[in-house]
């Protein structure tokens, strides 16, 4: 277990230190926090890289590791348009008890051995951010983005998947203090098609879903280079997923609502699960690189009868903390 | 290809996509106090006359320029005929941008000089063209970006944050400096 934990921090470090010790050093355009952005873009012509890493430690019981990879490219088209591609990187190390289940990670397991240990290729992202309004000199900052991502892990128990997503992005700031305080609200919509199984032995799944993502950061400049800010992350998904039931028919869950997002049809369905995540965060900036950190645990969560909610918490996709550790450069 | 090989290549095309784009300007000091004395005031006498504002003073200034007063001490040089020259610092991305302004003795800006500047972004305002839009404002002009002072896109934080700080000093020469 901790040869693993040491291979996954070689790998980030390996990766984020690389351009630090190779390159001359310049300067960056940053996030405070782990999830939550501000409305910032990237000047024109200019290029930043970022490596984040997510660690999503713990369930309810066993032992579970996720480490969520994503080297980054971000490029300023113009001032007011970023162009950024990433590369997600799965890291999976769970064996949890069969009886936390039914769910993603006791089906795998089950098929591993009893537990599953691997670092793949999770998918990619390429996104756009627009900035409308600068947080600097109007009342308010707001940029949108959107996105498209696709997967072919998936990232609570690293099996086989064919997923497309397409993303939409709110971004609002609002600075006080002369820009010492930042205040920021990031509001990410998923629409995910995800097919998973064979159809030939009925393991085959079809899964419209519309994820929510809503992170609200707060972060204040103690001293030059350093901010220490807090962060709250929302996360839930609707959907009904349709599979083949009892009587051999490919079927939705007839408790539950469908999601939709057809051209002329966008539905709602069912919340199959939601988390909610606070604490602290850390950011130190230098002229050439920057750095943030953040420890954000599950304070609340639920999700409907077919998710695995105990104490209040949801435990089948969220965990009890997540460690975000992000490096940025500007190249 | 197995994980060794993959974290190889990414690795090796991480630091050839690096390399080929790494041509970036640096923070720098621009001037030295002295030489942004010269550049601004040529040879004219001045002496140090630092100043401590009350904190009837700081609130005065913040109630008129609309700006915070962060620190009541202002380092500045003055002649006998009473033209100033302050130097001042002024809230940067992740750093203060150290200044140098001089006003004259009617409280008119006679130049606007950038000593050192700490951010890779946002360069644009070092210009002399820009830095030139100061020339001859005073607390009556009340600079505000986008209204008197042209915005840099991509310089916005620098040129609110050098905007602000030329305000706040002209309304300083407006309640105290033009007393002493």
């Amino acid at each position: 277990m901790f040869v693993k934990y040491i291979k996954v921090i070689s790998l980030s470090l390996s990766l984020s230190l690389f351009p630090w010790l190779a390159l001359e050093k310049a300067n960056a355009g940053e996030s405070l926090w782990v999830y939550a952005k501000g409305t910032d873009t990237m000047p024109a012509g200019e290029l930043e890289f970022k490596l984040g890493t997510i660690a999503r430690l713990g369930k309810n019981s066993g032992d579970y590791k996720f480490y969520d990879i994503r080297p980054e490219l971000e490029y300023g088209i113009s001032d007011k348009l970023t162009l950024s591609t990433e590369l997600l990187l799965f890291s999976h190390d769970y064996s949890v008890d069969p009886d936390s289940g039914p769910g993603p990670m006791v089906d795998t397991q089950a098929k591993t051995g009893g537990s599953f240990d691997k670092t793949q290729v999770g998918g990619y992202e390429v996104s756009l951010k627009y900035n409308i309004l600068s947080v600097y000199k109007d009342s308010l900052g707001l940029s949108l983005g959107a996105g498209y991502e696709r997967r072919d892990r998936y990232r609570l128990d690293g099996t086989e998947i064919d997923q497309d997503s397409f993303l939409g992005t709110l971004y609002l700031q609002k600075n006080y203090l002369d820009d010492l305080l930042a205040t920021t609200l990031t509001v990410k919509t998923e629409f995910e098609r995800r097919k998973s199984g064979d159809w030939d032995d009925q393991s085959f799944v079809l899964e419209e879903e519309i994820a929510l993502d809503l992170a609200l950061g707060i972060s204040y400049r103690v001293a030059p280079k350093w901010n220490l800010g807090i962060e709250f992350r929302h996360q839930s998904d609707y959907l009904n997923p349709q599979e083949f039931n009892e009587q051999g028919e490919f079927a939705y869950n007839p408790d539950l609502k469908p999601s939709n997002f057809d051209l002329f049809d966008i539905r709602l369905g069912s919340q199959h699960q939601n988390g909610n995540y606070f604490g602290p965060t850390v950011h130190y900036a230098e002229k050439d690189w920057w750095v943030t950190a953040g420890a954000l645990w599950q304070v609340f969560g639920g999700g409907s009868k077919y998710a695995d909610v105990r104490d209040n918490k949801n435990w089948d996709e969220h965990e009890k903390v997540h460690f975000g550790l992000t490096f940025g450069y500007e190249i | 290809m197995n994980r060794r090989d993959f974290v190889r290549t990414l690795a090796m095309s991480t630091l050839g996509v690096l390399t080929t784009f790494n041509n970036r300007v640096y923070a720098k000091t621009y001037l030295t106090p002295d030489q942004a004395k010269r550049l601004i005031w040529s040879d004219l006498a001045m002496v140090q006359t630092n100043i401590s504002l009350t904190e009837q003073q700081q609130k005065s200034i913040q109630r008129s320029s609309g700006i915070r007063v962060w620190s009541r001490n202002i380092r500045a040089l003055k002649s006998s005929d009473n033209h100033w020259l302050i130097y001042d610092q002024v809230i940067g991305k992740h750093e203060n941008i150290d200044i140098a302004v001089g006003l004259t003795n009617e409280g008119k800006v006679k130049a606007v000089e950038v000593l050192v500047y700490r951010e890779s972004y946002g360069h644009q305002v070092l210009h002399p063209k820009w830095l030139g839009q100061f020339v001859k404002k005073s607390a009556s002009d009340r600079v505000k970006v986008d209204k008197n002072i042209v915005n840099i896109s991509g310089a916005t934080l620098s040129c609110v944050h050098l905007t602000d700080g030329v305000n706040r000093l002209t309304h300083t020469w407006n309640q105290v400096l033009q007393y002493i």
